[in-house]
């Protein structure tokens, strides 16, 4: 049997009124796992073969209802919910500045739905109503983090890079081989012999 | 018509202004003399094409004794030609020249043959570069000799060019290497930019920045470096004087962004804490805003630089430092006399990534002593710390191959240890070097080991800096050491 090419660890955090949150993780659309969050905390991971490039991770809260939340003097007293706290791919865990291209779509069906609530929580890490959290990835998730950044910088304009010649050590970050740095690697291989 | 002419020449970073000549230009301003600073070494890049340039690179590097083609030779002699009319347009009496390392010594050699022809000016030289060995002497004694030049300053220039602009021509340091190093750093002056378009430099990624000097030597004596042989004693300025500096470059130049010059910014750890804290008062006290600053740092054990110096540093600016890895093997490392392990290393990528800090590795191959196993080790370390790559901890590797450089501690080691090298001959950054006592670490197996460290970086998520000047470097080393080393080969 091939082994599978991804591992993806999610950590949670649970808090419970009447039971506690139940989660159904997909990735790709493919259902991979139901489960019950009964801790405080507690760690989902699962192995998965992707091919590489775009993805999406979804978990699904569902099998809550309005009699899951308690409400005392027109604020939430205790309730049914849990918090995304990390999500690690092949052993790297996600930083914020991916985590924060989460969404939540929440199915307000059966619920009191509190006036101004949206039907999108963009994000959000915290899972409340019954719906959907989704979390766009690719992979290899080493060169999708790094990329990441590298478009994150150039929108913030956070870093100037002079466009020398030979950008001295201190004046790049980041850099990728070009074609001509293969080409020399090539010659010197040959001159080696 | 100016007093005196400051000028520096290639080999030098773009990125921001050369310290040297600025301090020069305070210098003279204390003696009420009138200056100007020529940066020739940025007019070199400006006016030559990428072809030309890359070529000049290669020819600055002393030790590759590198030939230029007969039209370069040319067109480099006319803009030299060039540069010695801008300077003579204006009229010096004194013409000073910084002569940065070894590697400014071809540019200043050039400049020097097309100066003494066209002036009666005083000519000073000054720098590290003028320590250099050449003809069997000094780089500043074989030019004195030969009347190229009337003076030249060992050691730190506040003791001594004030004295020589005012007509002083001898005491420690004039026309001698009997140099004596400050003990109180406070007293050297404010560096005066005012003569540099900063705009014109190759930016820090953080903007555009100046160069600082916090302290002058070393705390370490890392075997193939020339710091100790320059300083001998390990001399640091006050936080409170720095973050004066600080102050004033940042409201005076309208810039965030600053680069200390030092061997290491954390070498006095209680220095490097005191200006930190400094830095964190003047922005409570909406004096400035956060700086960004960079600089060479050295890893200590977890025990000496906590959590809490790497979040006062981070608060205070920290924001991009070159680090000297050298290698990935603990014992190797240890023989270089650096002091540190792979797992202070993770302890301190912990604290950057923590709160943000970028870091430059700088690391090189093929260490006289190094052996498979350690290259192996080295190889390993880019696996176990690839996480930090991927998350931009580690945000660029600059790795070189090995240099015995004139009166190291390796060097002395070469010679006793009866390596094949040549201690007198002229030369920089000496990679021409063969150990019998490791017969397998030929220079091609040195650049076959660089090559895998770049492949294996690259395989692993690290961005490379610099690679392509150390391509074309490595290329020009080995048909060098073919044709006329091949023993070494």
């Amino acid at each position: 049997m091939a082994m599978p090419n991804s591992q993806i660890e999610i950590k949670f955090r649970s808090w419970r009124y009447r039971k506690w949150p139940m989660v159904k993780i997909h990735v790709d659309g493919d259902l991979i796992e139901e489960k019950i969050l009964d801790q405080d905390e507690s760690i989902l991971s699962f192995p998965i073969d992707l091919i590489d490039g775009e993805h999406l991770l979804e978990i699904e809260h569902f099998g809550k209802s309005s009699r899951d939340t308690k409400i005392k003097d027109g604020v939430i007293d205790r309730d049914t919910k849990f918090l995304i706290d990390t999500v690690t791919i092949n052993g790297l865990q996600l930083p914020f500045s991916l985590m924060r291209y989460c969404k939540f779509k929440a199915d307000w069906q059966g619920f009191d739905r509190p006036p101004g609530m949206p039907d999108v929580f963009k994000q959000s890490c915290v899972i409340g109503p019954n719906g959907t959290w989704e979390l766009p990835f690719a992979t290899p998730i080493e060169e999708w983090i790094i990329d990441q950044r590298r478009i994150d910088r150039a929108k913030t304009n956070s870093t100037v890079t002079f466009e020398s010649y030979e950008p001295s050590p201190h004046s790049t970050i980041d850099y990728k081989l070009s074609d001509q740095d293969k080409n020399l690697i090539k010659e010197i291989k040959e001159l080696i012999g | 018509m100016i007093d005196v002419a400051i000028v520096s020449l290639p080999r030098l970073d773009l990125t921001r202004p050369a310290i040297a000549p600025a301090i020069l230009s305070s210098l003279a301003d204390k003696v009420n003399l009138k200056s100007k600073i020529f940066d020739f070494a940025l007019a070199t890049y400006d006016r030559s094409t990428k072809q030309e340039w890359q070529q000049y690179e290669l020819l600055w590097q002393i030790d590759l004794n590198y030939e230029l083609e007969e039209t370069l030779k040319q067109k480099l002699d006319s803009l030299f030609e060039e540069f010695v009319d801008e300077l003579i347009e204006h009229n010096p009496s004194q013409i000073a020249i910084s002569v940065f390392s070894h590697n400014s010594l071809v540019a200043t050699e050039l400049f020097l043959q097309k100066l003494r022809l066209k002036t009666q000016a005083k000519i000073i030289i000054g720098g590290q570069g003028i320590q250099s060995k050449y003809n069997s002497k000094t780089f500043a004694e074989d030019l004195h000799d030969r009347g190229m030049i009337d003076f030249y300053l060992s050691g730190e220039a506040e003791t001594t060019f004030a004295k020589v602009l005012n007509g002083e021509t001898t005491g420690p340091g004039i026309n001698n290497f009997g140099w004596k190093q400050l003990d109180n750093l406070d007293e050297t002056p404010l560096p005066n930019y005012k003569d540099y378009d900063l705009d014109r430099y190759h930016h820090l990624t953080s903007g555009k920045s100046l160069w600082i000097n916090a302290s002058r030597g070393c705390v370490r004596r890392c075997d193939f470096c020339d710091i100790g042989r320059l300083w001998k004693k390990f001399r640091f300025r006050s936080g409170h004087s720095l973050y004066k500096e600080i102050k004033t470059h940042m409201i005076d130049h309208k810039i965030k962004s600053f680069n200390f010059a030092d061997a290491l910014i954390n070498g006095s750890l209680k220095a490097f804490t005191d200006m930190n804290r400094e830095i964190l008062k003047g922005i409570e006290k909406h004096e400035i805003s956060r700086p960004l600053y960079g600089g060479h740092f050295i890893v200590r054990p977890s025990h000496q630089m906590t959590e809490i110096h790497y979040k006062e540093a981070a608060m205070a600016g920290m924001d991009l430092i070159s680090v000297g890895i050298e290698t990935g093997s603990d014992e190797l490392r240890f023989r270089m006399n650096k002091k540190f392990t792979n797992d202070d290393l993770e302890h301190h990528l912990e604290m950057c990534y923590r709160y943000g800090v970028k870091n430059l590795f700088l690391m090189f191959s093929g260490h006289p002593t190094e052996t498979l196993d350690d290259h192996r080790k080295t190889l390993e370390m880019f696996k176990r710390f690839r996480k930090y790559a991927v998350y931009g901890t580690i945000s660029g590797l600059e790795c070189g191959s090995a240099a015995i450089i004139h009166d190291t501690p390796l060097a002395h080691w070469a010679v006793e240890n009866k390596l094949n090298y040549d201690p007198n001959a002229i030369h920089g950054d000496n990679r021409l070097w063969y150990n019998p006592n490791n017969p397998t670490l030929t220079v091609k197996e040195r650049v076959r080991r660089q090559l895998e460290l770049y492949e294996t970086a690259i395989e692993n998520n690290w961005p490379i800096n610099h690679v392509s000047a150390n391509l074309r470097y490595m290329k020009a080393l080995l048909k060098r050491a073919k044709s006329q080393v091949p023993q070494y080969f």
